[in-house]
């Protein structure tokens, strides 16, 4: 027995010594910068005055961040881009499965056309979108003349108002296959013998859709959701690349803010206290995401 | 067999220390054997640009006087600033010279980061060295750095196009530069006449700091209280407002547009005119590989609200020590290798960098191999430096916000300026 316990503890320890390297290398990349950021939100570094050096500041950080009308700003553009990709993008992505789930020839090259710019580094893809755009040699507006919709070549990305949907589009084309993925995971999933049993009970199309498919699918709906939430919640490097925060400040989303905030005004105090302040809007999404999932009994 | 096995192991047992004891007696010679040569070590960094003719001077001074340069090489130039930083926070030794940018040395300085230069640079220097190149390198009295790219922005003309309209004098004013646009485009010769980098950028504020200063506008007084809400600076900003909408003689992409896409416009032949930096614009102009005008474009003088005022903005850059720095001496003879009249023909003469010292622009030998520096001279004259405040970078991306808000109709010139004079005040009190 007392050997049994002394084996056990032994294997325990090997076990702490084979995880020790990971626990550190974790520690080292994820726990210590996330202290570190929650230290610096409670202080000002006064890089640009070091004369004045470091400052603890309490909450100083979070309540100056909360009285900007620049974050709330771009708050609700951040809403508004998360909006917008979540119904588009998850409405997309499951036509696009729904299409791809057919057996047809060539499937497996279009599955893998479609699923290109998911593999695209985020700054190829800005680069594509921002020859796209290009107002003077940009593909859309060749596309869009020929097809006699524009008379004359437009700036989509100079007009406040078409600059985020263009970057909506941009961000959907690369987020969208990621959906796709997924729903044509969940797909695959459902067994076929309730829609052979719903035909015949002389169930249509959409009811089928309706009463067997998106049941089935809520899960991956509800990861859809969560992922691309937090995902879009943090876009930073397509509106950096196309348009950095202009026209007039009208893309500045979170992320953007977070970065002017640190690297181009150094005040790295109150870029940290913005970056909780987006984990706690992000998390509370989360939970409210939980619960509502929840009452649906996934 | 097991005894075979013992013997292999002794001998890769030997071998291994063996190998060991060479690698540590080489790394315990190694650095004796840097020592002997004498040489002494500066660390610098540095974006992609002009990359190959850097390393060259950097081994001929290695040859000529002892000192090895390391270089951190960066995918951009302004990357440089975020390593400096940090550089000076852990005590400003890592980097022992860079490139500084003018719109760095009040920060940098009042930060004290930067080693003056005063008591080093000699008299011939001083009385040699272009007024703006040296204003860019200076903060409240103290010398931080000798020029280095010191350019300012040229208003270049696509001289063919205005000759086929009949226009063969370039325009003086802003309203010639309307009508002659307005001509251009009626007859078809390009869409839109001319465009600007105004992208919400740092290259917006420049476009900005020089048209305020053809429209006699100001930024702050010496106490740094700001005057950019009245005046020419209101004019400058309506007339760009005018440009695009009113008078359309502006590319709208223009505001999304930073140098380079003005530049590539200019070089297709889409626009008839445009301001470019550069050491000389037409450089880049008359290279076949990237230019459809070759040979058709030429340098006039900056237009103003009154042909008075012709001024343009400068983006003085210099050769600066950190304050910190182990070899000072060295540090020092290395920026005038680097940027001294000498090194600084060098560079104008291997790789077209522009230069900051009068006797190099005046010297007859490089006017024949530049003829465009004659003109460019006579814009030296007018030339402004954007403001040199310690809180430029904050006060920068604020201001191309608020002149953004204007150039895209969510607010007038007067509102845009009004608020950005009161985000200015806020930033100057919690500095």
């Amino acid at each position: 027995m007392k050997q049994a316990l002394t084996l056990r503890a032994q294997d325990r320890r090997l076990g702490f010594y084979l995880l020790l390297p990971s626990i550190i290398i974790l520690f080292a990349i994820i726990v210590y910068p996330i202290g570190y950021s929650l230290w610096l939100s409670f202080h000002n570094l006064n890089i640009n005055n070091p004369a004045k050096g470091q400052q603890f500041v309490g909450l100083q950080n979070y309540i100056d961040v909360l009285k900007s009308s620049d974050w709330w700003m771009s708050i609700l553009r951040i809403l508004y881009f998360v909006a917008a990709d979540l119904i588009v993008g998850i409405s997309l992505g499951l036509a696009i499965a729904l299409l791809l789930n057919k057996e047809r020839k060539g499937k497996g090259i279009v599955l893998a056309i479609v699923v290109f710019p998911y593999i695209l580094a985020p700054i190829v893809n800005s680069l594509i979108w921002k020859l796209i755009y290009d107002p003077n040699y940009g593909l859309l507006n060749g596309l869009l003349t020929q097809l006699g919709i524009i008379k004359d070549y437009v700036a989509w990305l100079s007009n406040p108002k078409l600059a985020m949907i263009m970057l909506i589009i941009a961000n959907l084309w690369q987020g969208t296959p990621f959906s796709i993925v997924l729903f044509l995971a969940g797909l695959k999933s459902i067994p076929k013998e309730e829609y052979e049993a719903a035909a015949i009970d002389g169930a249509s199309s959409l009811v089928s859709f309706l009463y067997i498919t998106i049941p089935h699918l809520m899960p991956i709906i509800y990861m859809n959701v969560v992922m691309k939430t937090i995902a879009t919640f943090k876009v930073f490097d397509i509106i950096y690349s196309l348009t950095g925060g202009g026209p007039g400040g009208s893309t500045t989303v979170v992320g953007m803010l977070i970065y002017k905030e640190s690297f181009e005004y150094m005040k790295f105090g109150q870029g940290a206290a913005m970056s909780f302040l987006l984990l706690i809007i992000v998390l509370c999404f989360v939970i409210i995401y939980s619960r509502m999932f929840k009452e649906e009994e996934l | 067999m097991a005894l075979a096995f013992k013997e292999d192991m002794k001998m890769r047992k030997k071998k291994g220390m063996l190998f060991l004891v060479g690698f540590l007696a080489l790394a315990l010679i190694a650095p004796v054997s840097a020592q002997q040569t004498n040489l002494v070590e500066l660390n610098t960094l540095s974006g992609p640009n002009n990359l190959d003719f850097l390393l060259q001077r950097f081994q001929q001074l290695q040859t000529e006087k002892g000192i090895r340069v390391n270089v951190n090489v960066l995918p951009y130039g302004r990357d440089a600033v975020m390593k400096l930083v940090a550089s000076f926070m852990t005590g400003g030794t890592q980097y022992d010279v860079f490139v500084l940018d003018c719109i760095d040395v009040a920060q940098y300085a009042s930060a004290g980061w930067l080693y003056p230069i005063d008591d080093l640079v000699p008299e011939s220097y001083r009385k040699d060295i272009i007024p703006f190149a040296k204003d860019g390198m200076m903060f409240q009295g103290k010398w931080y750095g000798l020029p280095w790219a010191s350019e300012w922005k040229s208003f270049v003309y696509n001289t063919t196009m205005l000759k086929k309209e009949g226009l063969t004098e370039f325009p003086k004013t802003w309203k010639d530069v309307v009508s002659y646009s307005q001509k251009l485009q009626k007859d078809k010769v390009v869409k839109y006449a001319t465009a600007f980098s105004w992208a919400q950028k740092e290259c917006l504020i420049c476009d900005f700091v020089a048209l305020a200063a053809t429209f006699g506008g100001q930024f702050f007084d010496d106490n740094l209280n700001p005057l950019f809400n009245k005046g020419g600076a209101v004019d400058a900003l309506q007339w760009m407002i005018d440009s695009l909408y009113t008078y359309k003689i502006v590319d709208p992409a223009s505001l999304m547009w930073t140098e380079d896409d003005v530049m590539a416009a200019m070089q297709q032949g889409d626009i008839s005119y445009c301001l470019c930096w550069g050491g000389s614009p037409l450089v880049p102009m008359n290279n076949p590989d990237q230019s459809k005008v070759v040979g058709q474009v030429d340098i006039g003088l900056m237009p103003s609200v009154d042909g008075k005022l012709p001024y343009t903005v400068a983006g003085p850059m210099g050769w600066a020590i950190s304050k910190n720095t182990k070899h000072p001496k060295e540090a020092w003879e290395f920026v005038q290798f680097m940027a001294g009249p000498e090194g600084s023909r060098i560079a104008l003469e291997k790789a077209g960098i522009a230069i900051g010292w009068k006797s190099i622009i005046e010297d007859p030998a490089i006017q024949k191999k530049f003829p465009e520096l004659k003109k460019m001279a006579v814009q030296a004259q007018y030339i402004v430096n954007r403001p040199a405040v310690p809180w430029y970078h904050e006060f920068s991306s604020m201001l191309a916000e608020e002149l953004h808000k204007a150039l895209t109709g969510k607010m007038t010139a007067q509102q845009a300026l009004d608020e950005a004079v009161a985000k200015t005040l806020e930033i100057k009190k919690a500095y």
